[in-house]
């Protein structure tokens, strides 16, 4: 994860602002998958899909099926 | 402890009161909880708490942490409110829940009808899912609950009667008041903490041989002798009056009528109490519910709330009805709680009856009494 994403994490964990953690979580995710580290992918993927159940945030569906592709929900 | 009851059970010329452990003693009142709050169908909250889709709030009842939430499908349930993880706490304030319910210890997320949804990392990190974990068998504990005149009643044993048997009489007896009730708002609730044992709240509240010395205010338009006893053995107890007299505004206005009442209730009211702990009353404009909250064996609050019979009322109407009712239950908190005090007498035996006029007093302690004893007995023929 790069130092500025990282930032932008703790600053939306510090204003619990749940919507910008499902973006900046997804863009960690993205980020990591895109260096082939899968494990960190689905990490970043969890917390993302996780706050986006919880916001009802409408790109939940699709962080759903990406851990589900992987095996990694159900 | 177990106290004597058979001096209760037995008819009101003859009969005591409750024995003084039942209000003064923490071993008589956990007892109770268990044979007659948790056994039977308990008030817990009003539906018009969680007003919208998603609204969730907490709430106890006799230390159990609970969970009211209206899911999106309308509907009202009772949760309790722990996580099926850990145990932690999932919603300590009110709050709207836009998606799931998270928990703020792993995340583990419900839905709205209790549903778990999803096991963040259980199967390791970046993992949701473990073969050992089965969600659909993981979902939130529901508690039994049912919805009468908005009140939300609970059964926490999960063992009684459905409500609609349990209480098959009085719903008939208010039939015609099936109708939709519109909670009045944030004008039309108001809370009393009294120092008092819950049952002393529904003793007096059940009866009319009060009236003339703590409520003197009703004796120029509402006597004694307009009031009538209601006193339906093991099922409930209250009182009716004759002469219900409709609040009027300045200008002579009044609330609207609920539809389709005969004509008993133009000038006829009832206050009846749904045990062990619901206080209702019926009227031809409005309505009000009260919701006993033991909190311990001598600290009750009561939820007060009124409703009315369409959703727009005057506003200023409400506030003047709002603060009459006030006065008046006011007015019973000496009551109560001096009947508290009174208890701790070491020799007094519970009180006699006046046949005439303390029969749905009596006919509530033979409830508890009967409570008591059939759950004493299932105790013995399980050792």
């Amino acid at each position: 994860m790069t130092k500025p994403l990282d930032e932008k994490l703790l600053a939306a964990h510090a204003r619990d602002d749940k919507t910008a953690l499902v973006l900046l979580y997804r863009e960690a995710a993205d980020l990591a998958e895109e260096t082939g580290d899968i494990d960190a992918a689905c990490f970043y993927l969890v917390h993302a899909y996780i706050f986006g159940l919880e916001t009802a945030h409408p790109e939940t569906p699709e962080l759903h099926a990406r851990l589900k592709a992987r095996g990694r929900e159900s | 402890m177990t106290t004597n009851l058979q001096s209760v059970r037995t008819s009101i010329e003859n009969a005591q009161g409750l024995p003084n452990a039942h209000y003064i003693d923490p071993e008589v009142f956990a007892e109770e909880r268990n044979a007659v709050l948790f056994a039977t169908w308990s008030g817990l909250a009003v539906a018009a708490d969680v007003p919208e889709t998603g609204d969730a709030k907490p709430v106890e009842f006799l230390g159990i942490p609970l969970l009211l939430i209206r899911g999106k499908d309308d509907v009202v349930r009772v949760f309790q409110n722990t996580c099926r993880h850990r145990g932690m706490i999932l919603v300590e304030e009110p709050k709207k829940i836009e998606g799931a319910i998270r928990c703020p210890y792993h995340s583990w997320c419900y839905n709205h009808k209790g549903a778990l949804v999803s096991t963040p990392h259980v199967g390791g990190p970046g993992n949701n899912v473990h073969d050992a974990i089965d969600k659909s068998t993981l979902g939130l504990t529901e508690i039994r609950s049912h919805i009468w005149r908005d009140v939300v009643f609970i059964n926490v044993s999960g063992n009684a009667d459905p409500f609609e048997v349990v209480h098959a009489d009085l719903l008939n007896r208010w039939a015609e008041f099936e109708h939709p009730l519109y909670h009045g708002g944030v004008d039309s609730r108001f809370e009393l903490a009294v120092k008092t044992n819950w049952k002393l709240a529904v003793e007096n509240f059940c009866e009319s041989y009060h009236l003339p010395w703590v409520h003197p205010g009703l004796n120029s338009y509402s006597r004694l002798e307009d009031h009538y006893n209601i006193a339906e053995y093991n099922q409930y107890s209250g009182q009716g009056t004759l002469v219900y007299r409709q609040l009027k505004g300045d200008t002579g206005e009044v609330f609207p009528d609920f539809p389709g009442l005969s004509d008993k209730w133009d000038e006829g009211a009832e206050y009846i109490t749904v045990y062990p702990n619901v206080l209702l009353g019926a009227q031809r404009d409005h309505a009000f519910a009260i919701i006993l909250e033991p909190q311990s064996t001598e600290a009750t609050v009561e939820h007060i709330h009124l409703y009315y019979a369409q959703a727009e009322t005057s506003d200023a109407m409400r506030a003047k009805n709002t603060a009459q009712w006030k006065e008046v239950f006011y007015e019973d908190v000496f009551v109560v709680e001096g009947m508290q005090k009174g208890r701790h007498a070491p020799k007094f035996d519970g009180g006699r009856f006046s046949p005439a006029m303390d029969g749905p007093t009596h006919c509530f302690h033979d409830w508890v009494a009967g409570r008591l004893l059939a759950h004493r007995a299932k105790a013995q023929a399980a050792e």
